[in-house]
């Protein structure tokens, strides 16, 4: 059975990154606020360098002995820092109840992009590969 | 006690440039860099696998160096 991965070349990457301009073109001709438009844009761009980020340069079953032990070093990291930016609002919420909903969301989801980019960023510059080989 | 190795100047006899020497092994360039700079210390098989592409003795190609 082939595989359906889709390598992420830096050709594709930038090709991506283009079509997902088509977007923020709409935010800017919405009928939102000035500043709101901006939050949206910025927090769009964000979601676009995460996906890039986070994208495998290939399949688990092909990177060699190194590669793995550089992979399994960094997701263990994620996975632990990862889970205490869902303990820290839980804990919050213990103590404040009454806190809304979108302010612990705020404190569990934006650390928890920034573990997961960042840590995905250093896992990538230690495997010394950000994209796949052009195929 | 520190693993060392001149891997580097051995494929370079040989005549193998780092990528074709990663692809006879079955490992990306990048793990043929960090071996020959000391930063990732091969697996046995590994180590087992460059010594007979090189045909020579994995002593002859990684060595214990006495830490000072």
């Amino acid at each position: 059975m082939n595989s359906q991965f889709i390598y992420l070349t830096r050709k594709r990457a930038l090709v991506l990154f283009i079509i997902l301009q088509v977007l923020p073109l709409y935010f800017g001709v919405s009928k939102d606020t000035l500043h709101w438009k901006i939050t949206l844009w910025l927090g769009w761009e964000l979601l676009i360098v995460g996906l890039l980020a986070i994208w495998q340069p290939k399949p688990i079953e092909q990177f060699d002995e190194r590669e793995k032990s550089v992979i399994l070093k960094w997701k263990g990291r994620i996975i632990d820092h990862g889970s205490v930016t869902l303990l820290i609002p839980l804990i919050i919420l213990c103590l404040y109840p009454e806190m809304q909903a979108w302010t612990l969301y705020s404190f569990a989801a934006i650390p928890m992009f920034i573990v997961y980019v960042c840590y995905h960023l250093l896992m990538k510059k230690e495997l010394g590969q950000f994209f796949a080989e052009p195929i | 006690m520190k693993l060392t190795n001149n891997l580097k100047e051995i494929r370079l006899k040989s005549d193998f440039n780092q990528s074709e020497f990663a692809r006879l092994c079955g490992v990306s360039r990048q793990t043929i860099h960090a071996i020959e700079s000391s930063k990732y210390t091969p697996s046995v098989e590994l180590a087992l696998k460059i010594a007979k592409i090189l045909n020579i003795k994995v002593e002859n190609i990684f060595s214990l160096e006495e830490s000072k």
